[in-house]
């Protein structure tokens, strides 16, 4: 397993590392962010798109073949930046997620997810000149809390049915690359991309949704989720105008 | 690169592991009855206590030389108790079984029968000799062999 979660690690660095390349001529959308470094900033930001998609399908999306149906997701995500040097900035992220997973035909008929998340990390400007291209890398510590009904078909004796809690906890890491887009001079708007790596130390059974990390059917203890959103971020110590 | 390639081939393998893997039964498992020649002769028909149903006994086969019959046990409590039907008698044959609900990555939530911590594996008005044996529900599969084949219940004599 370790040799599977190391090769997957080089897998998603080779990828963000690809996706650098796409962005150095990204630069013109915010030029005037050049002169940030008069002020050492720190911002606040919450995610504004995670749950809009699910918003279209009035919060019900069929997966896997229609066998398998995700509602009523929401997440909360609030994360918090602050400059160390000109091109470098501490990270961090805080989130609660919650989902149910309804599979009619399965023994698993509906599951409850709920879970807290807490990610740390750095992240640094990439591109030459202007800095609005961030390359970063978080740590990320999670816990989950699944509660699946269960149903076992009995057409002899009746059915068998219980509820099964397991509470997960994991670690893992989140390479992503962000776009910064100045709105004006307190208000940046955020596209991130991120592939998350995830491993379960504690818990059991399969999460086909987990908080923090994404949608992942069928991975068990080792799971890995692509996902890119937006956020709004406030600053509290703006750049000064040149 | 050599790691990468050797977790390419971890993941492989791990997935013709899995394909292989007998999850067991998805509801109420059955157990297989053999009913020896001079059992078959007497036993006309066979049910259970607490039944909804009997569509899901199955009938004896009477052409073989052992009667064999799939049986559903019950998933609401650790014992079944069958009805086994002679002319001019009603016979009971009570298997006692552990549940197992629980979860693995070959299969997910699954559910498999053992035989009990403490006490008989049965308990039976028949006349007849009895024997249980207890096997796993889930297991690998392999190519050249069977598949897992649960509890099994012999009534006669050899």
């Amino acid at each position: 397993m370790q040799s599977t979660f190391l090769s997957a690690f080089v897998l998603s660095v080779f990828l963000v590392g690809s996706v650098i390349g796409q962005t150095v001529t990204v630069d013109s959308l915010s030029e005037n962010r050049a002169g940030s470094v008069s002020g050492k900033e720190h911002t606040f930001g919450i995610d504004v798109f995670k749950n809009i998609p699910y918003l279209f399908f009035a919060n019900k999306v069929p997966l896997d073949e229609r066998r398998m149906l995700l509602t009523n997701r929401g997440i909360v995500e609030l994360t918090w930046r602050r400059q160390k040097r000109e091109r470098s900035y501490q990270t961090a992220l805080l989130g609660y997620s919650q989902v149910e997973v309804v599979s009619p035909k399965s023994v698993e008929r509906r599951q409850n997810a709920t879970g807290f998340y807490a990610k740390l990390g750095k992240e640094w400007s990439v591109g030459k000149g202007k800095a609005q291209s961030q390359l970063g890398l978080r740590a990320m510590m999670t816990y989950c809390r699944y509660s699946t009904e269960l149903l076992y078909p009995g057409p002899t004796f009746g059915d068998y049915k219980s509820l099964d809690v397991v509470h997960n906890i994991g670690i893992g890491i989140d390479p992503y690359y962000a776009l910064d887009f100045s709105l004006n001079q307190q208000w940046l708007l955020r596209w991130e991309t991120r592939l998350a790596h995830h491993y379960r130390i504690a818990g059991k059974g399969y999460t086909p949704y987990y908080p923090g990390v994404g949608f992942s059917p069928g991975l068990y203890n080792y799971i890995i989720s692509p996902g890119t959103t937006l956020q709004i971020h406030y600053r509290f110590h703006g750049r000064k105008a040149e | 690169m050599k790691k990468l390639v050797r977790g390419f081939f971890y993941i492989f393998t791990a997935g013709i592991a899995v394909s292989c893997y007998d999850c067991g039964p998805q509801a109420e498992p059955t157990i297989t009855l053999s009913l020896r020649q001079d059992t078959l002769q007497t036993i006309q028909r066979i049910s259970a206590l607490d039944a909804k149903s009997d569509s899901a006994f199955s009938t004896l086969d009477p052409g073989s030389y052992y009667g064999t019959a799939t049986l559903p046990v019950s998933l609401l409590q650790d014992s079944t108790t069958f009805l086994l039907y002679a002319e001019n008698r009603v016979d009971t044959l009570t298997l006692f079984y552990k549940r197992i609900f629980d979860s693995k990555r070959e299969c997910g939530y699954y559910v498999d029968l053992s035989a009990p911590e403490a006490g008989p594996p049965f308990k039976t008005t028949l006349n007849q000799p009895v024997q249980v044996e207890y096997s796993s529900y889930l297991g690998p599969r392999d190519f050249k062999g069977p598949s897992p084949l649960g509890i099994r219940i012999t009534i006669g004599r050899y």
